[in-house]
């Protein structure tokens, strides 16, 4: 083995430029392939943390206009919601496994001593949070006694809090909404939010819906949101929930313009679909480049097998086995495409460590992170071996084929 | 009476050069026994670089029977007759055929690699064989840096390391000068009174007049054999 070594370097320094042509060639496989698998991987899970940013296979639910005339009704005929219509779901429906009222306020004004701010105001109830991924940094979300008894209590969207309370702490402090002393229970997590159908998160506030429908005096709600139980069950749930409603306000059950659904499962199912296909055409990219790389470390190895002819000439006949003869070049080949591989490796985690010092802001929110998991250089590394194993073999065995006599007589 | 070593019987051997058949060796048959000292003489292609490399194992006959020490060499397998070659047979060629990277020294080591040899082991079995033909003080040096007599002595080290029965030596003064040339056909006279069994390929006659025994060899067959 230490043998094999010396020779290699031995080699090495005989034929430097094409072995640093080579080396140069597989590392650059290695490392496209990593930095593109990297960066893929990042974009994904960017796409992915945004997706979720709204909340994961969850539903949202609006009223609309009917369409098609219904048991002597007409057309044009507007549907309304009211909280009454969550619970009535949530009974009917047994796939249905989470489900809140939503009513929505816009620039409504949030007043804490001289700062005043216009904010957008839900009024929710405490499944809301769980379903929109409305994690507390600070505090807690709304919960059921604060719904039953209509408490005056806010939870605050990071950018408001921020621009309310700047670095001091918002939860325990008391803040005006429409004139009426609200205390601030929790604090929004920092998220990363791709999709909305009101407003970023970020930028609003939360209260419990009855206390909303008092204060404000609302009948009729803005939406509905429910989660089924599993995404799978997403377009039956939608079946159902046209069931209900359509018997409770009189509309045909065909009327698709009576609801209207956002159902986030498709959307997650489209994405899941395009990132799969960008990542399959990543790996392909990458393992062609593995593949001329490897091409490279043949080529190298038949060249070293035609200068050394003779070598092998002598060595078989002082008693090299064609075995023997294989192994040598073989050896070789894969340690020629390892150390390359390392190369690319070493190269590669380095420029991807570098990406993570990038903030993430602007475009990038929703890129992501260029990500080095760990399976990627791992597989990157045993495609590689795979590859150069190819590259090895059949130069060697060329060699290891080589008529002995044949061989001393090559000039 | 000694054993009998070599045992080669109507042996013929066929090449392919491009469209044309070539026939090197035209039914040779040969008998060596232990301790001779033979040489074989025929001009250039006249087959008996063939015929050492038949006798050596590093080519197999196309037909005819080949005995080494009564085995029959067609029924071995490429590892037994690499054994076979690192244990029992020394080559020694007219180009000397050193590793051109390697110094004296790894060049006299090269058969101990392939046998199950300490490191240790093979540096004082190189050293030893080095001096046995004279060369233990340029150990260090590569094989470009020696005169062509100094080669060959390296090359007969490196034949002799593994203290084989056989010794092949293919015109092993076809590139030497006549005083040089008489050296190493010297050293192999020695080979043969330690016991050694040697077979000498030549075209001088001269050197051949060394042998006990000479064979001479035209268009691929024994003259008068």
């Amino acid at each position: 083995m230490k043998k094999i070594f010396f020779h290699f370097f031995q080699d090495f320094r005989a034929y430097k430029i094409r072995f640093l042509l080579v080396l140069f060639g597989v590392a650059w496989g290695t490392t496209t392939i990593i930095l593109l698998m990297g960066f893929g991987v990042g974009m994904m899970t960017g796409i992915q943390e945004g997706m979720s940013g709204m909340g994961e296979h969850i539903a949202i639910l609006w009223a609309g206009q009917t369409s098609i005339p219904y048991k002597g009704l007409g057309i044009g005929r507007y549907i309304h919601f009211v909280p009454e219509d969550a619970k009535l779901l949530r009974e009917k429906i047994d796939i249905i496994d989470e489900i809140s009222p939503e009513y929505i306020a816009w620039g409504k004004p949030i007043k804490y001593k001289e700062m005043l701010r216009q904010a957008k105001i839900s009024g929710v109830n405490p499944t809301y949070g769980k379903m929109r991924n409305l994690v507390p940094e600070d505090g807690r979300f709304i919960n059921k006694l604060d719904v039953e008894q209509r408490r005056r209590i806010i939870f605050l969207g990071t950018e408001e809090k921020e621009k309310i309370f700047g670095e001091r702490k918002a939860v325990g402090e008391k803040v005006l909404l429409n004139g009426i002393p609200f205390l601030v229970i929790g604090v929004l997590k920092e998220k990363i939010q791709m999709s909305s159908y009101s407003g970023s998160d970020e930028q609003a506030a939360f209260i419990p819906y009855t206390t909303f429908k008092v204060m404000y005096g609302r009948r009729y709600l803005n939406n509905i949101v429910y989660r089924p139980v599993s995404p799978e069950l997403a377009e039956k749930a939608q079946k159902k929930v046209y069931e209900v409603l359509s018997k409770k306000y009189k509309f045909d059950p065909n009327d698709k313009e009576a609801l209207s659904f956002w159902d986030v499962t498709e959307t997650e199912a489209m994405m899941s679909k395009i990132t799969k296909v960008i990542e399959i055409f990543l790996a392909l990219v990458g393992a062609m480049t593995l593949l001329i790389a490897g091409a490279a470390v043949a080529n190298i190895m038949y060249f070293l097998i035609d200068e050394r002819t003779k070598e092998i000439g002598i060595k078989r006949s002082v008693g090299a086995t064609a075995k023997d003869i294989l192994k040598q070049f073989f050896i070789e080949s894969l340690l020629l495409s390892s150390i390359g591989g390392i190369i690319g490796i070493g190269f590669s985690s380095f420029v991807l460590h570098l990406c993570s010092f990038i903030p993430r802001v602007g475009m990038l929110e929703f890129f992501g992170a260029p990500k080095l998991s760990p399976e990627i250089p791992l597989v990157t590394f045993i495609i590689l071996l795979i590859i150069s194993f190819f590259a090895g073999y059949f130069p060697a065995k060329k060699a290891a084929s080589l008529n002995p006599v044949e061989c001393l007589r090559y000039e | 009476m000694s054993n009998i070593l070599i045992e080669a019987k109507k042996i013929r051997k066929e090449y392919k050069m491009g469209e044309e058949k070539v026939e090197a060796l035209k039914g040779v048959s040969i008998r060596v026994k232990e301790r001779e000292f033979i040489a074989i003489v025929g001009t250039s292609g006249s087959g008996k670089s063939t015929l050492l490399h038949i006798l050596g194992c590093l080519d197999k006959p196309t037909s005819g029977k080949y005995s080494y020490r009564g085995k029959e060499t067609k029924d071995l397998s490429d590892k037994e007759l690499s054994s076979l070659r690192n244990k029992e047979i020394g080559f020694v060629f007219q180009f000397f055929y050193l590793l051109p990277r390697e110094n004296i020294l790894q060049n006299v080591e090269l058969p101990l690699l392939y046998r199950d040899t300490s490191p240790e082991m093979r540096n004082n079995m190189a050293r030893e064989a080095l001096d046995k033909v004279g060369m233990s003080h340029r150990i260090n040096h590569l094989p470009s840096e020696l005169s062509g007599g100094e080669r060959q002595r390296v090359a007969i080290a490196r034949a002799l390391v593994g203290e084989p029965n056989l010794i092949l030596a293919d015109e092993p003064t076809g590139n030497l000068d006549t005083k040089t040339g008489e050296a190493i056909i010297s050293i192999f006279e020695e080979l043969s009174d330690a016991g050694r069994t040697v077979i000498l390929i030549t075209h001088e006659m001269e050197l051949a007049e060394k042998a006990e025994r000479i064979i001479k060899i035209r268009d691929g067959k024994i003259e008068g054999g």
